[in-house]
């Protein structure tokens, strides 16, 4: 399996053993075309860009945002600045690359400020985390792609029942006692079981990012 | 589930209160595989979050492209428009040329009107007056609520607009009003841009901003919160005037924060120049001028802050990582004391009580009305203690005074183990000062007293020694304040000990 994976082409990465794949960033040939048009002045082919970019940078940045900061605001901002900056992009590179810099910087930026604001109200969990989440982006500066891919591959494994309970919870953020009645169980064995699932799914993920970052090797 | 599942878990389904919150820092704190674990598994939370999110992104390309459009000056400005209903969706391009069309069509037709109506006749000249008359009268109703070049670009949901006593929800591409009060939420943001020209105002949560009348340039008020701004360049005559219960900010071209809290408002500027004073009149009776000079403005350049608070004299400071606007300020100390309690040695940055007895000292501080934090090192140098005495207590204190003490100790009782105290409220045992020699080890204090709603206020303290600072306050407790708003004396108090207390320091916290 590792032979064949060697004759994959170059754009794609392997990363789970059902051979599901990530596409890697190639010039997008209408996409570079609508940036050529930016620069020359015509705004409106901006949408072109951002409508082919936002869902993939927002997936990048969700997971790596401190709580009550919205993905959708940092990726706003890049959007906003990768326009404001967009002569000094080459054309042809990698777009995505290019803006998910800036995007990792502003999120970096914003990590700062929160463990900032953290550490003066004594908050120490959320600095911690903060703390946590920055050392994460900086060191794995692509992995949260890889780590979606692996988490829905992860959730397909998962029984229909902790399936269905994944969704009953994270549904519109449903509060766990209206979960618990959902599905006819207390509270406590709600919760219990819930924490199984997301120790079960993280122990999942990790193993075929392991193996992803093997069969690279 | 072990007691750190637990914990995880509760602090994903939001359900962890501060005391387990402190709890679960503590175990992150010594295992960094834990905290590692921890942190993934609230990535993979929001990550789950953000799969099963029922709400549609489908606006966010458009907000992105509104955004650019205003930047580029596509939107017309000085036009006039009413609030669209809510839910109603309007294209801003065709917006802006349908307030277009409508500002031509009014001009045009009142200045053919003019041309016919103004002729060399007395019938003439008598209807320019009487319009002259109504003019004049008429100007104040309508510059009372005229409207502004400036347009809301983002909104959180919950983003309201106070208009005549209305409470108008506020969306993308409204515009606003002379006289508007604009709110946020205080988990919602909202962006203004100001149109045809570089000016965008950025409102943090939980702030109010009301849109003043004003012959010439912008007047803002900031009645709360916290805004960002990134100003255009402004004409001379027509500054941007940004005014806080307690200061004035007049802005020439530049980018800053500006932040109105309760007892303070602070400025960092990020680019260009703000020439910042305290507020003359105060004008909802909450001027802080401390003497003349604070009248006067200075300039805060790029890299610097400014405070306007009571008690601190306005100058500026230089941001560094250390100090900035989330850094508590410095508050000076008056070093000279009155009070006389013999062996007090008083040469800053060290205070000593030579000889080992119970005795205090107190220092003024400038009449401030925001929270304060106090902080230093003590050493206790020898301890001469009668155990034939009710109070063989030892150690030392640190506190506030407002006609009643607020006063962080540090003592070994006469049979017991040191403790840390809020005094008469609270108390924690502490393992690292030894029990029973005649010297301690330098102590680090800190002790903060933090003004809640009315005559609340929450004190903190924390004591370390060699270990390092513990990032978490030891003692938290609420107390009353007792009628008295203004914290102004610093005490040090030696018990059965010598001691030498060093660079002691206070500061403002809001």
């Amino acid at each position: 399996m590792l032979q064949e994976i060697s004759l994959l082409p170059r754009c794609i990465r392997w990363v789970d053993w059902d051979f599901e794949f990530i596409r890697m960033n190639q010039p997008d040939p209408h996409i570079e075309g609508a940036i050529e048009r930016v620069k020359a002045g015509a705004v409106n082919d901006y949408r072109d860009v951002v409508q082919a970019y936002h869902q993939r940078l927002r997936n990048f940045l969700v997971g790596s945002c401190p709580p009550g900061v919205d993905a959708d605001e940092i990726a706003h901002r890049a959007f906003i600045e990768a326009f404001r900056q967009i002569q000094h992009y080459r054309l042809g590179t990698n777009f995505y690359g290019w803006l998910s810099v800036i995007a990792r910087n502003l999120l970096l930026a914003e990590l700062k400020r929160y463990q900032r604001l953290q550490k003066n109200s004594s908050s120490y969990l959320e600095h911690t985390l903060a703390q946590g989440l920055a050392e994460s982006v900086e060191a794995e500066p692509q992995l949260n792609e890889e780590k979606v891919a692996a988490l829905r591959s992860c959730q397909e494994q998962l029984s229909p029942e902790s399936q269905s309970l994944l969704q009953a919870r994270y549904d519109s953020q449903t509060p766990l006692e209206q979960v618990a009645l959902k599905i006819g169980k207390s509270v406590a064995a709600t919760k219990f079981q819930l924490f199984a699932i997301r120790k079960r799914l993280l122990k999942c993920v990790r193993g075929k990012l392991n193996a992803g970052h093997l069969a690279e090797k | 589930m072990s007691r750190i599942d637990q914990l995880i878990s509760g602090f994903l389904d939001g359900r962890l209160d501060p005391v387990d919150a402190k709890e679960l820092a503590d175990f992150l704190d010594q295992d960094s595989v834990l905290r590692d674990d921890f942190v993934e598994l609230y990535r993979q939370h929001r990550l789950l979050s953000e799969q099963y999110a029922t709400t549609s992104k489908s606006n966010f390309v458009q907000r992105v492209l509104a955004d650019l459009r205003v930047e580029n000056g596509n939107l017309v400005s000085g036009v006039i428009s009413e609030p669209r209903q809510e839910n109603q969706q309007v294209n801003s391009n065709e917006r802006a040329s349908q307030i277009k069309r409508s500002f031509r069509d009014r001009t045009t037709g009142g200045l053919n009107f003019w041309l016919r109506l103004f002729r060399p006749s007395p019938v003439g000249w008598l209807a320019t007056a009487a319009v002259g008359v109504l003019l004049v009268v008429g100007c104040f109703f309508v510059f009372r609520n005229s409207p502004l070049s400036a347009v809301v670009t983002k909104a959180s949901v919950g983003v309201t607009v106070v208009r005549s006593d209305k409470n108008l929800s506020c969306y993308e591409g409204f515009q606003l009003r002379t006289g508007d009060m604009l709110r946020t939420p205080t988990n919602g943001t909202a962006v203004i841009q100001y149109l045809g020209e570089q000016t965008t105002l950025d409102l943090r949560a939980g702030t109010r901003l009301r849109f003043q009348n004003s012959k010439h340039g912008k007047r803002l008020n900031l009645e709360a919160g916290e805004i960002s701004v990134i100003a255009g360049h402004q004409p001379a005559n027509a500054p941007m005037v940004l005014v806080t219960p307690q200061a004035e900010a007049r802005v020439v071209g530049t980018r800053f924060l500006l932040a109105a809290r309760r007892f303070s408002t602070w400025l960092e500027v990020s680019e260009g120049g703000v020439a910042f004073k305290s507020n003359s009149n105060g004008s909802n009776g909450q001027g802080v001028a401390n003497s003349k000079s604070d009248f006067k403005p200075v300039i805060v350049k790029s890299g610097e802050y400014a405070v306007v608070a009571g008690g601190i004299p306005l100058e500026t400071y230089q941001v560094t990582d250390q100090l900035n606007l989330a850094h508590p300020l410095p508050i000076k100390i008056d070093w000279f004391s009155y009070y006389g309690q013999p062996n007090w040695y008083i040469h800053p940055p060290y205070v000593q009580q030579t000889q080992p007895a119970s005795t205090s000292r107190t220092f003024q501080l400038p009449a401030t009305k925001g929270s304060i934090l106090v902080a230093g090192g003590v050493t206790v140098n020898s301890v001469k203690r009668d155990l034939t005495l009710a109070n063989g207590d030892v150690g030392f204190a640190v506190g506030l005074s407002a006609g009643s003490d607020y006063l962080m100790a540090c003592v070994q009782r006469k049979n017991g183990q040191p403790v840390l105290e809020i005094v008469d409220l609270n108390m924690v045992p502490l393992a690292e000062i030894p029990v029973s020699v005649s010297s301690w080890p330098v102590c680090k204090v800190k002790f903060a007293l933090e003004r809640g709603a009315a005559q609340e206020a929450m004190v903190r303290a924390k004591v370390w020694s060699e270990t390092g600072e513990p990032e978490a306050w030891q003692l938290s407790t609420t107390i009353k304040l007792q009628g008295l708003s203004d914290v102004f004396e610093l005490r040090l108090m030696t018990m059965n000990s010598a001691c030498t207390f060093e660079n002691v320091s206070a500061f403002l916290i809001e």
